[in-house]
């Protein structure tokens, strides 16, 4: 029990504990439409997407180990993540 | 050789970035760019149908039930942590690192279960890849992805063997690394396909 608790005692346990409540939150705003919110059209969709894309930058960061793995490594995958979030966020929003 | 391994060590404190480590063998990390890399196009490729014909796309990802995608997506990042802790404890040689790799197996055993009710569910609603082009894209990428879960189960499986073990060798511990981060790469994915399927519309 002793090795376990050492084991958790990461920063790895926050971000994930970060990553469920951004996880409910995202799930709550994407399924009750917020007063006020249905005009915003893809809005809500991309704002969902840009938290999504902040979550996949800390498990790549902190699960993967990419914040302590060779720079060309991180570069790759900072860039996926920006790439990734403009195209989407266009698409989202130009429907 | 010892001249040799004793210049190894010696050079080492001289590079330039001599903490930064590169988790799992090379040819690992080939594999997970390559596989991100194909999600991306597909999830541009998704939202770039989407745009012929939003109204069907909104309509139809209503007949999808974000429980199941929540759940999954908590069940994932769950498994994610154990993986994580399992890895520390295989490098430290402390705890139990097998039992944490057993867990992020049922996770990966429970998330399936839940593809299997959240399928039939849509098949006994007549809802299939032929209903129209939303369902198809539905049922190829969570598919895809669900593939990826089956293989990282296996990966899980082969990592427990090895942190039953009381002595591993470099490479054994590259593998029990580079499966952790395939594993992960199966969470990210999951992260993005999540709220591009259930939520955003």
């Amino acid at each position: 029990m002793v090795d376990i608790i050492y084991l958790a005692r990461t920063r790895s346990t926050l971000v994930w504990a970060a990553l469920v409540a951004a996880t409910i939150g995202t799930w709550w705003l994407g399924v009750h439409s917020l007063p006020g919110l249905e005009d915003v059209g893809g809005g809500v969709g991309a704002f969902v997407i840009f938290v999504a894309m902040i979550k996949v930058r800390f498990v790549a960061i902190h699960f993967m180990e990419i914040g302590n793995a060779p720079l060309a490594l991180r570069l790759i995958v900072e860039l996926y993540c920006v790439a990734l979030l403009s195209v989407i966020s266009i698409l989202l929003l130009v429907t | 050789m010892s001249v040799l391994e004793r210049s190894d060590t010696s050079a080492e404190p001289m590079a330039a970035t001599p903490t930064r480590h590169l988790p799992g063998e090379v040819g690992v990390w080939v594999f997970i760019l390559g596989d991100m890399a194909i999600f991306a196009v597909l999830f541009v490729t998704y939202l770039t149908g989407r745009t012929g014909d939003v109204d069907l796309f909104n309509s139809s990802q209503s007949a999808l039930n974000p429980d199941f995608g929540l759940v999954n997506t908590l069940l994932l990042l769950t498994s994610s942590l154990l993986v994580v802790m399992g890895v520390r404890s295989v490098k430290e040689r402390r705890g139990p690192g097998a039992w944490f790799f057993l867990g992020a197996i049922a996770c990966g055993l429970a998330f399936s279960a839940l593809k299997v009710i959240e399928y039939s569910d849509k098949a006994s609603h007549g809802l299939t890849p032929a209903t129209n082009d939303f369902f198809m894209y539905y049922f190829v990428l969570t598919g895809l992805h669900w593939f990826h879960v089956a293989l990282g189960i296996l990966v899980l499986i082969a990592m427990t063997h090895f942190a039953r073990k009381d002595d591993l060798t470099d490479q054994q511990v590259a593998f029990v690394e580079g499966g952790a981060c395939f594993w992960h790469m199966v969470d990210l994915l999951w992260i993005v396909l999540f709220p591009l399927l259930y939520l955003a519309h």
